[in-house]
Parts: C-alpha cells; structure tokens; sequence
C-alpha cells in the first residue's frame, strides 16, 4: 500500500484505485487521479513547499485554487513552464515539478539569509539604496536574484496551442452552484450557452463542502444538471477553463486547458455573448498577524476543500482563526471527519456568535486574536490574546484562517463596470453595470446560498426576456437553512509592534510595515501603495490579500475603505500561457507575411529574404560562394551600374484610380501639378499628410482621361490607401473617385543597368524600346516574351531601366525568360540591400530612412515640387505655416564618414563637436559605393544646406567619427544615365 | 488526429472588382444574369457567376475562369467614363473551400465571423478577419469558400495545415 500520511482512509472526489507518480523537487510522490499537484503533496506530508520573493522565508500551500499566494511551481519535461500555482494543477503520470525561487531547495535555500537583513529590505529599498553610481550597475543582479521561474525552451511536443471563436446568448462564467443553475434554466430556453470554471468538474462551493440538496448530497444535483447540459448541443462547457479577460462588446477571452481534442495542448477562446453572467464566487481573505506566513497556516476554505474534494486533511491538531461565521461550517465538517480541532479562534464578541457554534465540541476563543505564529519551517504553536491582553500559547500544526469573503469581481470590473464598498461584507461588490452582464451568488455578494440560487433563477429569467426566449418552468433544490453571512472586519491583529513580519500580501512579501512607511513617504492612495510595495502585484494579482490592504490604508488614514477604492483589476485573472493567447500563430506563421510569384525562385538561389515592408518577404541580396554579404552586394551593385540587374518589384503598391473628379482628386493628393501629365506618361509626385510632412512618393501614371495608376512605397501602401479612402469620405464626399488596390493584380520584373534595352529587345517585345519611342517616365502596353505587358520606364537605380508588369499568371515565366536572355548580358538578380546603395548613391529619398515623418519637401532640397501654380493639395498650408517661422530646420545632405572604410550605423547623431549632448541631425543612410569606392553616407542636419563642405561630428555610442558635408547626390547628379 | 475536414486550394478564377452606382453596375452586368445582391453580406448567383455584396457600393463578381475573356469585352472594364468602375482582379484572390463534417470547427479559428446560420445564411458573403488578414467568406454546400489576397496564399495554407491536422 502506497502510504499517504495526510489522506483520510475514505471519502472525498478523488479516485483511489488510480494511482500516479510524480515528482517534486526531485523526490517521488503518489497520488491519485482527480488530486492537485498541492493535494497530493500534503496528502504526502510535504508542508514546506517554496521560498517567498523576496525575504526567502519558508512558505507552504495556502490556498486551493486559484487565489493560492504562496506556493508557485516550475513543470519540468514535456510540457515544461513556468510559475503555476501548485493548487491549479492536476496531477498526471509522470508530473515532474520544482518550486521556484529556492535555491538549491526550499528547505536549504541559500538565499534565506536575507531573512537576516529584512529590516534592511523594506519596500522601495532598492530605489533608494541602488541609486549611485548608477542603477543599471544593479539592475542585473537584483532582476536575477528576484526572478520566478524560468520561461521553457522546448516547444509543446506533438500538440499546439489554438485559438477559436464562439458566439452565443448566455455565457456564464462559474459552474458553482449560481452558474450551474443560470446555465440550466438558459439551456432550457433554447438559448445557445457557454459556461466556463476554472476547475475540472463543475460545483464550486459544493464539491468542496458537505452541502446537502434535496436531502442528498449535493453532487446529485451537479451530475443531474451536468447530464442535461450534455445532452444540449447548444451548450458549450469549459471546464479547467480560465475566464481571464473581459472586453468590449461582452467579449470574454478564455484559456482552456485541457481541450477534448488530443492535438489540441491548451486552447484560447474568444467569446462573445448577448449577455454575460457572472457567478465568479468569492474568495476568502487572509488575516494579518505574526510570522501569518508560516507553512501549515492556510484558509479555512481551502483546508475544507481538501477535506471534502481530496480527502486530505493537512495537520493533526487544527485550530481555526476568523472574524466571520464561515469558517465554522469548516469546524463542523473536521469534526465530522472526527478530527479533533485544537481550537476556534473568533474575533467577534460572544454575544455575536450564533447558531453557527451549535453542536460544535470546540473551544470557542471568542473576542479573542492570534498575535503571533510560532514555528520557523512549519507551524508548531499560536499565541492568541484577549481584549484585556491576556495571552496564552495553543500548540498546533495546522491553523485555518478566515478573514471574510471578497466577492470575485475581477471581471465585472474588468468590463469597466463600478464597484461600490459594502460595510456587511468588509468587501467591494459590483455596482453599475458598463456591459450587458450580470453578477449572481456569491460573486454578487450574497453569500447566503439558497437566497442567491433563488435570486439567481429571477436573473436568469429576466436576461432570458430581454433576449426572446421563453423561462422554462424550475424547480429550485431544498438546502438545509443556514446562518446569514456574519463578520466584523479584521484588518489586522491588535497589538502590533514595529518590525513584526505581519503580510498583507504574500506573494509579494508586503507587510503590514511596508504598507504605513509606503504612507509615511507620501505614497498615500491605493495606486500609489501598490506601486511602492507591490502590494497586489505578481501572479495572483492580491486575490487574498488586496482588501486587506485597502483595509489597512484605511485604518491609517482614518479613512473607509470604501472611500480608498481599488486598484485596477487587470487581465489576465489567473496566469495564462502566452501560446494560448498565440494560438496557432507560431513559427513559420509568428509574423504575417506575403509571396510573390517569383519568392520561391528567390529561395531556391539561396537568397537571404527579409520582410520589405507591409509583410512581403523579397531578397536582401543573393549570397556568393566564398564571399561577404559586402561582397555580394557589391557583385549585384556593380551588375546595375555597368551591366545588367533585375529585380522583383512586384511588391510596390498600387492603385487603380478612376472616376469623372479623379484628375482633380490626384492633384489634391500630390503637391506638384498633375493636370498637364499626358496620357501614356507619368510623374513623380510627393504627398504630405494634413501636417505637411511627407506621407509618401511614387510615381502615378496617367492611363486615359480621368484614369491613372498610382504607385506607393511598398510599406506605405495600406497607409496611402486609407489616406486617399479618408479624403473620399469625409473631405470629398460627392467626388467621383473609384479606387481599387491592384498590387496583386500585376506583378513587375524591374530590368535595369545600362545593358537594360539589350536584355529587353533580346525578350522580344512589341514596343518600341528606343529612347526617342520610349522615353523616361513613358508607359507602353505591348507584350514581352510573348506575354502581355505594360512597361514603365522609370528608376530607382540611377539608371535606365525598364518596369515589365504582367499578370502574375505570367510572372515566373516572365522572369525565367529574362534570366534565360539576359544570361549573355551577365544579369544578375538583385536584392534589397543593393537597391538602398543605389539609391543612396542617388540621393533618392526613402520611407522610414529620410523621410521619418518630421520632413517636408523643402528639407529635403525638393521645394521645386511643392507647386506654386495649383490654389490647394493637402498639407500645403501647413508647411507655408510652418516655413513663414523662418526657424532653421534638418536637411538632407551627404556625408563622407572617416570611418575607414566602416560603415556607419543608420540613425547614429550627429552632435555638436561629437558631444554628449542635444543632437543637431543624424545619419539616415550608409553605404559602400561602388562607383565612389568609398563609404558614403545620407542625413539630416540643421540648416545643412548651408554648411556643404564643413566636417561634422557622428557619435557611434562611445566613439566619434568625423565625416565632411556634401551634396546628397554621389552619382550621375544630373541624370543623364537613367534617361538614356 | 486533427479535425475532419478538407482544405482545398482552387485554381484560377475570373474575378471583377465593382464600384459605383448601383443602377449603372446593375445595368453593366445585366447580360449576366446576376442581380445585385438586396442585403449586405450577401451573395447573388447565376450559371456558376457570383456576385457578392463587400461593401457600400461595392460588388465582387466571381465566375469560372474560361469566362474571363468573355467577361474582359462584355463588362468593358477598361472604362471609367460610366458610373462604374469595374476592374479585374483575377489574379489579385486565391481561393480555398473547407469543407467536412468539422468545417465550422475550422472557420471559427480561421476567423471571428459570427457562422451561426442565423447570422451567416446560405447565400451569405462577407469579408472579414481570416487568420489575421482579411479574406472573403462564403457559405458553400457542406462548408465555405473562402477567397485571399494572392500574396498571402503560402500563409494561409500553412495555416490551414497547422489547423486541419493539429500539427505544428
């Protein structure tokens, strides 16, 4: 027999003929199936679990579920990751598990000596402390030192992650008793359901108590409606499910964890009902005292959930720690159980405890308070104190705690809904509603649960109304009447001294201490205390102790706590892997991307591919055997600039641009004349946005009256899309401009480089490839190789070249026949890298490089193309505005850098004399010219024009590289090559 | 392993691009056949042609690729001086169906769209979100037909892999 010296011989919801191993820490354990990671370890006896944050004291399992402060683990092997709450995860064959933040485990961690110096580490230590020299100098050590769990290297093996859709009426989040029945009486309407818990199997509070319904246990009535909710194919059930966000429009993101699916490791949803209930429960609160850390103190509802759902018992001699009459139905079940609790510890007076005690054969403590826990790596004893401060020592190994009950509203405030303060409850309820959502049960604050099922089924049908569907007839389960929800509130224990380590939160090392010196220092409203302490932060997000906290802020500050507020609850409500919000977006499709037809050939050359903007992969350039990346690019560079290159532009964006007002709407667009363009040609325009910077350039064609191609830079073209679709809209409205997206509808081979027209005549075409027939910024339909064709002639490079756009149909053939007949010419494919130094060479301007969005025409020496003749074009006005300030602004020049031949990183400042101080333009471009044979360079610098020819100062993170002052144009400055 | 359903990636396809006044495309596609279609997110068919609603409007017509030709001289697309614009875009879409008995399974993690009957009816068409791109959506006999941006064929079908068989 496998011993297990914590489980009870019989009872709870496990299954006992069903054994597993696992290991934690290194050690083999058993359990059985239906067990957690935590109820299995303290089935085992394993009490000491983990090492807190930040001080490394010694700490156990707290909690049951989800709200678990205390106790994080790393899952090793298949399936390996990081900080998991022990209580969240099921056992299976083969778990392996270590606790986090110990080092080398948590009953010798080496780290624990920062016990010794706590009173050194209060909160916000470091930021005073680590200050000089330079907190950077720190920052390392102290990021390792504090860190949790590692993120796993490995990829989930034969499954994946994956994210889908749902729609519906009714989603509710909780399957306690509340949620069950919302989604009973919902099912029977015809509405299309989801309910979603956090637990494996539906039942909330009545699996982990002795609820009777209808004079049976009340896991009958959960099977019952569980065997109807089955049978109903408009009912989706997620269980071991995570409701952890809650969005616009009732739409709920959803974590599942252990999907039906074998293929499927966890699944993300995202659903969207017409109404949203939630029966979210509540979670009970800690109690602050003493060294209240200790492993073996836990909350009383956690103690009776693995009573009654594990068969676990974790102590011998129990003592019960509340200020409310929860904690007594706990008391009733251990002794049911015939465990003998030590104690009841109850901070109200006598006269308050009611009916709760009857039957009970405990010592009841009543006005009384536990001042201290005693015992380093488990607890062995309490000291408790009277009113009148009398004291007495009660040996124990086991102390169940209950502080009251804060109803779960994450979600409700998630959706943006309020919260209001309820003295009853010591707690924030939901309030005024922001969505079209309901809260029932417990998560409403009503903790009485045959009130909240009866008011539970009066919500539903109301929804139900609202939606169009008929209320089925229902008959409510009989409960044994039980006593109303009664506390006073406890903030903390009375008696307190300076340095005592009393934590409001636990995860986070807070204490009591931490949260007044966090006052005294001015950080005195909520947000502020938690930023300073952070208190509420890290993985449980404050779910014990957060209103004990707003409690304690209160109590210094003499305030209520209704009038201190919360912090902002935030998504997600439990940690939740990154691959299930991912989904199937990983590896090959992490990143959206685009093809053109000629991709593939690109790869199958070896082509290094780089995302060109707006998603399309292209070539960065075509290695060469032996060589450089330099040296390939150099090879491809000096094919276009004495021989012949080709590349494929086809990712350039454009537009069909027609309609009776599209000639005026073009010249609204571009800031030169367009009206005088003739039919067959194009023009280089540039647009400005409203504030006059450049959007963008291209080159727009004129196809016939009132009907034009438009070109736009590869990344830009979605944004010049959206642009022109803004003007139509709202400025032009009554305009009659079609425009219609054809980048995929035509894709281009780009031939260029002086041997450009032997490589085309030597395709074949119909058109006239002379440059008398055909000149620059001329457009031909004809065919090429046979395949019908419009060629461009407009350049990129410096230098003539011919634009071949076909059909994509035809493009693979189209540019197999151009590597076919330019072979004789030497012609090279060219990739991205080479097209920059051409056009760097150049001078030409390029999106994201010189124009950054803080540059109008005039900076970059293009004044000739804002058109004085034209009345308006958009963003015209703002740069006569801005120019008419006659202030000095950044413009474009070339530099030649005396860096040695190194190139100069793109972006690098250009500083007066090359200090450390305010910049006064930077380097946009830098490049190997093969034509200057020598690094060249483009940039934006401060009244540049003026200052051609003086040496200025780059500054490359701690050197200085001096470079002189040029024109910005190092090649064919008058353009005669790309004409010719 | 995975779900039961099947991916195909169709060949060509004659596809239009239609904007403009509603009475004058009614008028230019009337040898068709085809009406317009009366409500949003709607799909009209004739012999095999169909004409989907994808915006205010703004038309798709989609026909079997031996009618391109055809269709390039009847619907005279090379000109705007009519209160229409009609461009050819065959080259610009490809198209995938899904189909099986989990079809649906796949297109509610393909997409956000609301495929409930109620909300997506037979002769439903829509554009809207697939795998992060948009991408045209029709309800087909036994599954969808579904219509990308060419340049994204290569994604979408890794995708559509990655979904099917559970792998990757």
């Amino acid at each position: 027999m496998i011993k297990a010296p914590f489980r009870l011989p019989s009872g709870g919801m496990i299954d006992r003929r069903k054994h597993i191993e696992f290991e934690f820490n290194g050690k083999a354990y058993f359990g059985h199936e239906g067990d957690t990671l935590a109820s299995a370890l303290l089935a085992n006896g394993v009490f000491l679990t983990a090492r807190s944050f930040k001080y490394h004291r010694p700490r156990g399992i707290m909690g049951a579920g989800v709200e678990e402060p205390s106790c994080l683990v790393e899952l090793l092997g298949e399936n390996a990751a990081g900080n998991h709450p022990a209580t969240t995860i099921r056992l299976r064959p083969g778990l392996a598990a270590k606790s986090v933040n110990c080092w080398p485990s948590p009953n010798f961690d080496l780290l624990s000596i920062n016990q010794l110096f706590s009173r050194f580490l209060p909160a916000g230590f470091y930021y005073k402390t680590f200050m000089w020299p330079n907190w950077h100098l720190f920052e390392p050590s102290i990021r390792q030192a504090a860190g949790l769990a590692a993120a796993p290297d490995e990829q989930i093996p034969a499954q994946h992650y994956e994210t889908r859709y749902w729609h519906g009426d009714v989603l509710i989040v909780g399957g306690g008793p509340c949620g069950l029945l919302a989604a009973l009486v919902a099912s029977r309407s015809g509405a299309r359901v989801m309910i979603i818990d956090e637990n494996p199997h539906p039942g909330g509070y009545l699996r982990a108590s002795q609820t009777m319904m209808n004079g049976k246990p009340a896991l009958d009535w959960i099977t019952a409606i569980r065997t109807e909710l089955d049978a109903n194919s408009e009912v989706t059930q997620l269980w071991d499910s995570t409701g952890w966000g809650y969005r616009e429009n009732n739409l709920l993101m959803v974590t599942e964890r252990n999907p039906s699916e074998a293929h499927v490791f966890q699944r993300g949803w995202k659903a969207r009902a017409r109404h949203v209930i939630l029966a979210t429960g509540a979670i009970e609160r800690n109690l602050v005292f003493t060294n209240n850390d200790r492993p073996g103190i836990m909350l009383a509802s956690a103690v009776q959930r693995y009573l009654n759902e594990f068969g676990v018992i974790p102590g011998r001699l129990p003592i019960i720690f509340t200020n409310n009459n929860s904690a007594y139905q706990l008391a009733h079940e251990l002794q049911a159980a015939g465990t003998k609790v030590t104690a009841i510890v109850d901070s109200r007076p006598t006269d308050v405890i009611g009916s709760e005690k009857n039957g009970l054969e405990i010592p009841i403590y009543a006005a009384h308070q536990i001042s201290t826990a005693h015992g380093g790596k488990h607890l062995h004893a309490v000291s408790i104190h009277a009113k009148d401060g009398v004291t007495k020592k009660l040996d124990c190994d086991l102390l169940a705690v209950s502080g009251g009950w804060n109803p779960a509203v994450h979600l409700f405030s998630q959706s943006r809904s309020d919260l209001a303060y309820d003295e009853g409850l010591a707690s924030f309820v939901p309030d005024k509603q922001a969505q079209k959502l309901s809260c029932v049960g417990a998560a409403a604050g009503m903790m009485n649960m045959a009130s909240a099922m009866d008011k539970t089924v009066s919500a539903i049908t109301t929804i139900l109304g609202e939606l169009g569907f008929e209320s089925p007839t229902f008959t409510l389960p009989e409960l044994v009447p039980s006593p109303n929800y009664h506390l006073y509130p406890l903030w903390h224990v009375d008696g307190m001294k300076p340095g005592d380590k009393a934590f409001v939160d636990i995860q986070n090392d807070v204490t009591l201490d931490d949260i007044g010196l966090a006052m005294r220092e001015g950080f005195d409203t909520v947000e502020h205390v938690k930023r300073y302490t952070t208190a509420g932060m890290g993985i449980d997000q404050g779910k014990v102790g957060n209103v004990n906290v707003i409690g304690n802020i209160a109590k210094i500050s003499k305030k209520q706590p209704g009038d201190i507020g919360t912090t902002t609850f935030r998504a997600p409500f439990t940690p939740v892997d990154f691959g299930s919000i991912a989904g199937q977006r990983n590896g090959a499709t992490v990143l959206p991307f685009r093809h053109t037809p000629i991709t593939q050939w690109n790869k199958e050359q070896g082509a290094i591919m780089y995302e060109a903007g707006a998603r399309w992969q292209r070539p960065g350039y075509f290695p060469i055997v032996g060589g450089s990346m330099q040296d390939a690019i150099n090879t491809e560079a000096n094919a276009v600039r004495f021989g012949v290159g080709v590349y494929d532009g086809s990712p350039l964006g454009k537009f069909d641009i027609s309609g009776r007002d599209a000639a005026a709407f073009i010249d609204l667009l571009y800031t030169n004349d367009f009206n005088d363009l003739e039919i067959g040609m194009g023009r280089y325009g540039i647009m400005l946005n409203d504030d006059g910077m450049i959007l963008d350039d291209g080159v727009t064609f004129k196809l016939a009256e009132n009907h034009y191609l438009m070109s736009a830079s590869t990344g830009f073209a979605d944004l010049v899309f959206r642009h022109m679709e803004y003007l139509l809209q709202v400025e032009c409205p009554n305009w009659q401009v079609w425009i219609t997206p054809v980048t995929s509808q035509w894709c281009n081979a780009t031939i260029c480089g002086p041997k450009a027209r032997d490589v085309l005549a030597a395709l074949g075409t119909s058109v006239d490839i002379s440059n008398k027939a055909f000149p620059f910024m001329a457009m031909r339909d004809g065919s090429v190789a046979d395949m019908p064709a419009r060629i461009c002639r407009v350049s990129f490079t410096g230098e003539v070249s011919f634009e071949i756009n076909v059909w994509p149909r035809h493009a693979e053939a189209l540019w197999l026949r151009i590597m076919e007949a330019g072979t004789p010419f030497g012609i090279v494919p060219v990739g991205s890298e080479t097209s920059h130094v051409l056009r760097v060479e150049k001078g030409f301007l390029s999106l994201g490089h010189e124009v950054d969005g803080t540059v109008d025409p005039f900076d970059l020496g293009m004044g000739w193309i804002m058109s004085s003749k034209k009345s308006h074009s958009i963003g015209r006005r703002s740069v006569d505005i801005r120019r008419s300030s006659g202030k000095q602004r950044r413009e474009l020049i070339g530099l030649i850098p005396e860096s040695g031949g190194e190139l100069v990183p793109e972006g690098a400042p250009i500083t007066p004399n090359g200090d450390r101080i305010a910049s006064e333009g930077f380097v946009s471009a830098c490049v190997w010219s093969v034509v200057n044979k020598q690094v060249i360079a483009l940039g934006l610098l401060i009244n540049g024009r003026a200052r051609i020819g003086e040496t200025v100062i780059i500054r490359d993170q701690e050197r200085t590289i001096k470079a002189i002052v040029t024109k910005p144009c190092f090649h064919d400055p008058m353009g005669h090559r790309l004409r010719g | 392993m995975g779900y039961q359903a099947t991916i195909k990636k169709l060949g060509f396809s004659a596809i239009f691009d239609i904007k403009g006044d509603a009475s004058a495309a009614s008028k230019r596609i009337s040898h068709l056949g085809l009406v317009l279609p009366s409500e949003v997110n709607t799909a009209t068919e004739k012999d095999g042609q169909y004409l989907c609603w994808v915006g205010e409007n703004h038309w798709l017509l989609l026909a079997p690729a031996e009618k391109e030709n055809q269709l390039l001289e009847t619907l005279a697309p090379h000109d705007p001086a009519m209160d229409c614009r009609i461009v050819l875009l065959s080259d610009a879409y490809t198209f995938f169906t899904v189909t099986g008995n989990q079809a649906d399974e796949i297109l509610a993690i393909a997409s956000p769209l609301d495929i409930r009957l109620i909300n997506f009816p037979k002769n439903a068409a829509t554009y809207s979100e697939l795998f992060g791109i948009g991408g045209l959506i029709m309800r087909r006999r036994n599954g969808y037909l579904i219509a990308v941006e060419r340049s994204y064929t290569d994604m979408i079908a890794i995708y559509f892999e990655k979904v099917v068989t559970g792998k990757g």
